[in-house]
């Protein structure tokens, strides 16, 4: 149920979210961390596929590739995965490991779909990175504090 | 520990006890306690009686400890104080069998359960197996983790000494199983999550080519379904924003109506100002026109002479405006009196009823003159020949037996009358026309 609710409630902060937020600057990645919260309590074997169709339904609300964030999202959980087994949980340091882990590993899921079709690789912008990680990285630590 | 509702605390700081658990999809809060571990036993009761004791650290409803020795040949081997210690270990460990006793200690509200497993282990030979052990043990050594306690993950028969394991055979000696029995073995669930995500990448590769070419059709034919939240966040959010401008712009319409207000108030001030000039310009040119045309200028009264010796007016105009000695002084009621000091910036005027004023005078509508004399506070007194006729009403105005005034301008009405000198002289006690203590300014005639 609480997991239902927080799908739910990631459709509508992020439809909110591209209301206000402003033009041209980079918003959180609120489907990041919907999936890294699932993750977070669940084992691979679901918290891999729960961010793939997590992707996929950010891909399809965005009217874009089908795929590029279900690549993106999955190497994020994956990532999430492996960091975690690594480091002590329960800590911020650690913590905030794992979230820039994700998070890198996010675009290159990105880029590796970019590449797997051919597409036009955009400039990357590491202040635009930067500052997306930066938005996220709060609403992580929030939804860290909530068991799924 | 289906139906539990308080999660389970684990008694262990090890990040690989806690993957385990989560793995298998237990909440978990972990609590690690500081025990002292210089118990002197032989080494599978060492390892019970130090799980036991970490686990009776901890308060809760259910708590699971556990703790982990390495036994060579009945020696428990301790933690290595450092390096070359630790490489010591491996070494005598290296090319044996020894013994990992596991031992676990669970609490909860209706049991306690106590068990110890015992694991054969076999370390091959070779050196580059104890490098990897003593990587091994460096990732846990912050933890708590040694040589004696190889905790989950760090000893020689988890991940990486399992491998070894299993390469060299000796993994297949009875009695050799994972020391937590019944989760799922880390090898496997590496390759299981190694697995899913090959599997979802190469399908997520594999969408991302089928429906490019009908990306943004298949987004909008799938719209009703995945659409109404987010557009709902999204007219919400746009309410939001249009509620914050319309504020914004009342805010600026309060500040431009107050400073239109700040205008008004200006322009109110200069509408004033303006209605005063032109009243004073009209004033000048009634003068002007009924008493003469030389006016030189129209002058502030800045002050007054109050002494009740002279009647004097202070004018701030003066030489440098144009004004001199002799200049007759009026207003529009009537005559004021005329200037006999100028300095740069002002003017004295000695006023129709001072002491020392003389006015050659007239009646208005007869014939005959007079002089008219100063009689302070606020009086003036005209003598005439006998023969003049005057009576009390009549109007004096200027005549021009000194020289001094234009003829015509008014003076004053006549109160009342008296013969004087045995009826020789008219005696007439004239009130002004001017009300010099109301006076704000008064017009400068230009002399005869």
């Amino acid at each position: 149920m609480r997991r239902l609710l927080a799908l739910l409630l990631t459709l509508f902060l992020s439809g909110l979210l591209s209301a206000l937020w402003p033009q041209g600057l980079m918003a959180p990645d609120l489907f990041l961390v919907l999936a890294l919260w699932y993750a977070q309590g669940s084992p691979a074997y679901l918290g891999l596929p729960v961010a793939f169709l997590l992707g996929l339904l950010q891909d399809l609300l965005g009217y874009g590739l089908v795929g590029l964030h279900g690549v993106g999202l999955l190497f994020a959980a994956y990532a999430y995965y492996a960091a975690n087994r690594r480091l002590a949980s329960g800590e911020s340091l650690p913590a905030l490991v794992a979230f820039a882990w994700a998070f890198a590993a996010k675009w290159l899921g990105h880029f590796l779909v970019a590449y797997w079709l051919r597409l036009e690789i955009p400039p990357l912008i590491p202040l635009d990175l930067l500052l997306e990680a930066l938005f996220t990285l709060p609403l992580f630590l929030l939804a860290r504090r909530f068991r799924p | 520990m289906g139906g539990r509702e308080a999660p389970l605390i684990l008694a262990s700081g090890s990040p690989r006890r806690k993957a385990l658990l989560e793995a298998l999809g237990y909440p978990l809060r972990l609590a690690p306690p500081e025990v002292e571990e210089d118990l002197d036993l032989p080494p599978r009761e060492l390892a019970q009686a130090l799980a036991r004791r970490k686990g009776e650290r901890v308060e809760g409803q259910w708590v699971l400890a556990a703790d982990t020795v390495v036994d060579l040949e009945g020696e428990a081997l301790g933690k290595p104080r450092d390096r070359e210690e630790n490489r010591l270990f491996l070494r005598r460990l290296s090319g044996r069998a020894h013994l990992v006793h596991t031992a676990i200690y669970l609490r909860t509200p209706l049991d306690l359960v106590e068990e110890v497993h015992t694991a054969s282990v076999l370390l091959p030979p070779a050196k580059r197996g104890g490098d990897r052990l003593v990587c091994g043990k460096r990732r846990g050594a912050g933890q708590g983790g040694g040589l004696r306690r190889p905790g989950p993950g760090h000893g020689p028969h988890r991940e990486g000494g399992g491998r070894l394991l299993h390469r060299g055979g000796p993994s297949r000696l009875p009695g050799l199983r994972p020391p937590v029995g019944k989760g799922v073995p880390p090898v496997r669930e590496v390759a299981l999550r190694r697995a899913i995500f090959l599997l979802l990448l190469l399908l997520g590769l594999g969408l991302s080519a089928l429906t490019r070419p009908m990306a943004p059709r298949l987004a909008l034919t799938l719209s009703p379904l995945t659409a109404p939240l987010p557009a709902l966040g999204f007219r919400l959010g746009q309410n939001l924003k249009a509620s914050w401008s319309a504020l914004l712009n009342r805010q600026d319409l309060y500040a431009e109506n107050q400073a239109l207000k700040e205008k008004l108030a200006l322009l109110e001030g200069e509408n004033r100002r303006l209605a005063l000039e032109v009243a004073r310009l009209e004033r000048a040119l009634a003068v002007r026109k009924t008493q003469a045309p030389g006016l030189i200028a129209v002058a502030p009264v800045i002050g007054e002479d109050l002494s009740g010796l002279y009647r004097r007016l202070l004018l701030g105009m003066g030489e440098r405006d144009g004004l001199r000695v002799g200049m007759p002084v009026t207003a529009p009621q009537g005559l004021v009196g005329l200037i006999v000091e100028v300095e740069e910036r002002r003017a004295l005027v000695r006023t129709l009823v001072d002491p020392e004023s003389l006015i050659g005078v007239r009646p208005e509508k007869g014939l005959g003159r007079g002089i008219a004399r100063g009689a302070p506070p606020d009086r003036l007194l005209a003598e005439f020949p006998p023969s003049v006729k005057v009576a009390p009403g009549d109007l004096l105005v200027t005549g021009a037996p000194l020289g001094l005034f234009p003829d015509g301008i008014p003076v004053g009405r006549v109160e009342r009358v008296e013969r004087a000198l045995g009826g020789l002289k008219l005696r007439a006690w004239v009130r002004p026309l001017v009300d010099l203590s109301l006076l704000e300014e008064v017009m400068v005639l230009r002399p005869l």
